[in-house]
């Protein structure tokens, strides 16, 4: 095979020649939207960022809905275009070549694009001291990315090739990605729920598989959970799943689409499908959504109606949008036989439903176990994240057996413990549900949890991980400070409990965070400063630095601002306590620094222990030094303020 | 040579090209006529692999032209709509056709351009419809392909500069064995460069002869004589066409015009005289004989 017939250098040169910069503006869009996210996030911030997929995702959105649906536009369009498909096909290239080179082509600008964006956050994390860019990190987004921008580029080129009219092509393309992971996803819905049984279903909630959206392409992916849920916070990118169904659906869509480039009807050019049946099959495709929609809310009467209506008044826009023309008659026979036709579809996916084998969940089918308590101060308390599974089988048993409890049984309020849990089916699919336990078998649980050796080791290891440790997240720790906090937390954690562990993170104040990449995910323990003494020791002296150069460079005016004046107090005396309260309060304990300069004029400050508040005049270190000596005294100093 | 075999093309339900056979001699100049719709364009694209023909064969030099990159190295098109990319000068588009065709000639591009006075370096999307024709014409002429396909080429262009086109493209012919195929509605255009007119009507090859022997091998004669006279007098002439207004006959014959007029002399007219038939009225003629009327053709 001669690749230099297949890819004609020459004709891709001049494709991105004509586009005059159109298209190496269109790949720099990522670049340039990459470096501005990052640079923008530390403008925001004193504090050091570690960069994660979800700062990037707007990035994201952006490279995989406009730039690859654009390049394939420029690279294809005129291809398509009724004035220049003689001159294009008239040249010395056959049609395979031109798809080839078109595509590769594409792909190739791509994966440049991809390279610069890699190099800038390889670059940034190097360069920017407040910014902290995992390598591993880099190379997830690299991968995953691209190939889901490729995806798109191949799903576009595909659609372009069937159909003749940017609306069409637009519509096709839009079809082809999203059209069968709704219909599966919305199967799964309808259905799932009752696959895997669980006994109090009825009562809280069910174990559904919304995780198996991460086999699902990534475009589908992403949209799912702008749709759902507003924000990318919980987002998990990589999907091992999801990249593999984009390399085989790609690489079919390739095939597919070379195969039909070369068979195309250069004559139809610009009209939107050369065949009526085409026509017939996108809009009752693109009504299948609607049905599913309709069949899923199982609305009023009402509003099926309206829908039905909307699904008409769609007809005849399509018609005239795509087609020009309007055939009441035939656009009616059709959509009756659509309506009938995915009617028929709902209703056979019912009975499958309802034939469909109930499985309970099995003791065997499942690997590991999370459970996580949405009530404030348990043990697993907003510590999901950080808790790991459980793959202890006599635990993941007991919980089963205890979880079915609920099947015959009504329990009074008190005696309940309501969970979160997380079950990881063998398959490598995850299933959440909201659940209730009887409390003292979930206490039971918890003990038993607490007993898991194995389990404890890992969250030690997650703790110890060698990651880039951090202060508050304004100094990272390296060297042999670093070696020596690491030391000093290893010798700390191993007389904890699980249930220590499981806390190490719940800090009132500072903190020494830990950010490792692990498994495809950032991973953040937060450890307590107050973990040892010495850790504390080099906490303080990097946060009082920190407090004194703010305090040095704002002391005429903004630090005297109204932001320390406040005092909030919880029911259960805790003082949510801002951060440059904790500064002082580090200042007052670690007592070591004789650097502030307030000499003038005169300051007011106010120091609250718990109920009580205290107010002192100083216009020197000393002084502080001397009230600071008070109140140590006093102990439990929890805030001060400063009024000028 | 390009052979074409059994040509069928249809778009939707209407046949545009209906077993049409055809042979095109090289180091020639083809001109295909036709009336519009008659499937002109439709004939040139597909022998450049534009479109894709339902069935038939279509060779070039013994070789089958569908997908075959190498021997569209010898084939250059220019269509009858134009296009060149946005804010291309001549240049550009020069080094386009250069980077795509192996023996593209920029020096004579570039003389071309200076015997036309096209300013390469002009935007083409400035220019004229004429001058934009011109300019795709020299870009396909300087590519030095063996055959050379040009749609309604003359359209759009004033008599002047058509005349030294048309003096452009038979130097090319002659100096470098190219074969050219034209299509035009109009045949006139046609008629003082074509060496072969191939007429395209309803899909097929209508009517294909060689200009020379079309115009010397038929021939219009005036005659009279004294005493009244019948069709049947001119029993040894292939006659064609026959009118007769007074006494005065006009006669549309074909064969040998010399024997025809041997033949004549001994009937001793009063008035004989032979007279030039243009190519137009040779295909009004030829077209009665088969049974069409030439306004329906062309």
């Amino acid at each position: 095979m001669n690749l230099t017939k297949l890819f004609n250098f020459n004709f891709f040169k001049e494709n991105i020649k004509k586009s005059k910069g159109f298209v190496c503006l269109l790949l720099l869009v990522v670049p340039i939207f990459t470096l501005l996210v990052i640079l923008l996030g530390i403008n925001n911030t004193d504090m050091i960022t570690v960069i994660d997929k979800s700062e990037l995702i707007i990035v994201n959105i952006i490279g995989m809905y406009i730039v690859p649906v654009l390049l394939s536009f420029v690279l294809f369009g005129y291809v398509y275009k009724k004035n220049s498909v003689d001159f294009i096909n008239s040249q010395p290239i056959n049609r395979k070549s031109i798809f080839i080179t078109n595509s590769l082509g594409g792909a190739l600008l791509i994966t440049i694009m991809q390279i610069i964006t890699a190099i800038i956050l390889i670059i940034c994390g190097l360069i920017l001291p407040k910014i902290i860019i995992i390598p591993q990190l880099v190379f997830d987004v690299f991968i995953m990315m691209w190939i889901s921008y490729l995806f798109v580029f191949f799903a576009t080129n595909l659609a372009m090739t069937v159909s003749g009219t940017f609306l069409t092509q637009i519509a096709l393309t839009m079809l082809i990605l999203f059209l069968v992971p709704f219909c599966v996803d919305g199967f799964n819905r309808f259905s799932n729920s009752d696959v895997y049984q669980f006994k109090n279903i009825e009562q809280l909630g069910y174990f559904n598989n919304i995780s198996s959206d991460d086999t699902f392409t990534m475009p589908y992916r992403v949209l799912h959970s702008i749709v759902e849920t507003f924000t990318m916070a919980e987002f998990d990118w990589y999907s091992i799943h999801s990249i593999c169904k984009m390399i085989i659906l790609g690489i079919i869509y390739y095939i597919l689409g070379k195969i039909l480039f070369q068979r195309r009807k250069m004559e139809n050019n610009e009209e939107s499908f050369f065949n009526e049946k085409i026509h017939i099959i996108v809009k009752a495709l693109t009504l299948i959504p609607v049905f599913i929609i309709l069949n899923i809310i199982k609305a009023e009467k009402e509003i099926n109606i309206f829908i039905i209506a909307l699904a008409i008044t769609y007809y005849f826009v399509y018609d005239f949008i795509v087609k020009r023309k309007i055939k009441f008659k035939n656009s009616l026979v059709y959509l009756v036989i659509s309506l009938i036709a995915l009617q028929g579809f709902c209703v056979a996916g019912e009975k499958i439903k309802e034939n469909m084998p109930k499985r309970n969940i099995d003791y065997n089918d499942i690997s590991a176990l999370t459970i996580y308590s949405p009530v404030y101060d348990s043990m697993y308390y907003e510590n999901y994240e950080f808790s790991d599974y459980i793959e202890n089988k006599d635990i993941i048993k007991e919980f089963l057996n205890s979880a079915s409890y609920f099947k015959n049984n009504v329990i009074e309020e008190e005696e309940k413990a309501y969970i979160h849990a997380v079950l990881r089916l063998k398959t490598g699919r995850n299933l959440y549900a909201n659940l209730i336990l009887l409390e003292k078998d979930y206490n039971n649980i918890l003990q038993k949890i607490n007993n898991d050796e194995q389990y404890k080791e890992r969250l030690k290891q997650k703790i110890l991980e060698n990651g880039n440790l951090l202060v508050s997240n304004i100094k990272i720790l390296e060297g042999s400070e670093k070696k020596f906090v690491f030391s000093e937390i290893e010798k700390e954690i191993d007389k904890y409990s699980v249930e220590d562990l499981l806390n190490i993170n719940n800090t009132d104040g500072t903190c020494i965070n830990n950010y490792y990449y692990k498994n495809h995910k950032l991973v953040v323990t937060s450890i307590k400063d107050k973990i040892t003494p010495n850790v504390l020791q080099i906490v303080s002296k990097y946060e009082n630095a920190e407090f004194l150069k703010y305090f040095n460079d704002n002391k005429q005016d903004q630090f005297w601002n109204p932001h320390y004046s406040i005092v909030e107090k919880t029911d259960n005396d805790r003082i949510y306590i801002d951060y440059f309260n904790d500064q002082v309060t580090n200042i007052i304990k670690s007592n070591n620094e004789k650097t502030l300069d307030v000499s003038k004029p005169y300051y007011v400050i106010f120091l609250q222990n718990l109920g009580e508040i205290r107010r002192y005049y100083i216009n020197t270190t000393d002084d502080i030094k001397e009230i600071i000596d008070q109140e140590i005294a006093y102990d439990k100093t929890q805030r001060i303020d400063i009024v000028k | 040579m390009i052979k074409i075999s059994n040509l069928n093309k249809t778009f939707g339900n209407k046949k545009v090209l209906e077993n049409l056979n055809c042979n095109i001699q090289t180091n020639s100049i083809y001109g295909l006529i036709g009336a519009n719709g008659a499937g002109k364009s439709t004939l040139l694209r597909i022998i450049n692999d534009i479109f894709k023909r339902d069935s038939g064969i279509i060779e070039i030099d013994g070789v089958e032209i569908e997908d075959n990159q190498e021997l569209k190295q010898k084939l250059v098109f220019v269509p009858d709509d134009l296009y060149f990319f946005p804010s291309y000068t001549i240049l550009d588009m020069a080094k386009f056709y250069q980077s795509m065709y192996k023996n593209f000639d920029m020096n004579y591009l570039k003389e071309l351009a200076q015997i036309l006075k096209l300013d390469i370096n002009a935007k083409i999307q400035d220019f004229s419809k004429g001058m934009k024709r011109q300019s795709s014409l020299i870009c396909a002429i300087a590519t030095n392909a063996s055959y050379m396909f040009f749609d309604e080429t003359f359209d759009g262009l004033d008599p002047v500069i058509r005349n030294l086109l048309k003096k452009i493209i038979i130097k090319q012919m002659e100096k470098k064995d190219t074969t050219i195929i034209m299509t035009s509605h109009n045949l006139r255009e046609l008629e003082d460069i074509c060496d072969n007119l191939g007429l395209l009507y309803k899909g097929g090859i209508l009517f294909e002869s060689d200009i020379d022997s079309l115009k010397t091998n038929m021939f219009k004669i005036q005659v009279s004589f004294k005493e009244d006279f019948g069709k049947e007098k001119f029993s040894e002439l292939d006659i064609m066409n026959y009118k007769k207004v007074g006494s005065v006959a006009t006669i549309i014959a074909k064969g040998d015009k010399k024997i025809a007029q041997e033949n004549l002399q001994k009937l001793q007219p009063i008035i004989l005289d032979f007279l030039p038939l243009t190519l137009e009225e040779v295909f009004i003629y030829e077209m009665e004989v088969l049974g069409y009327e030439f306004n329906q053709v062309i």
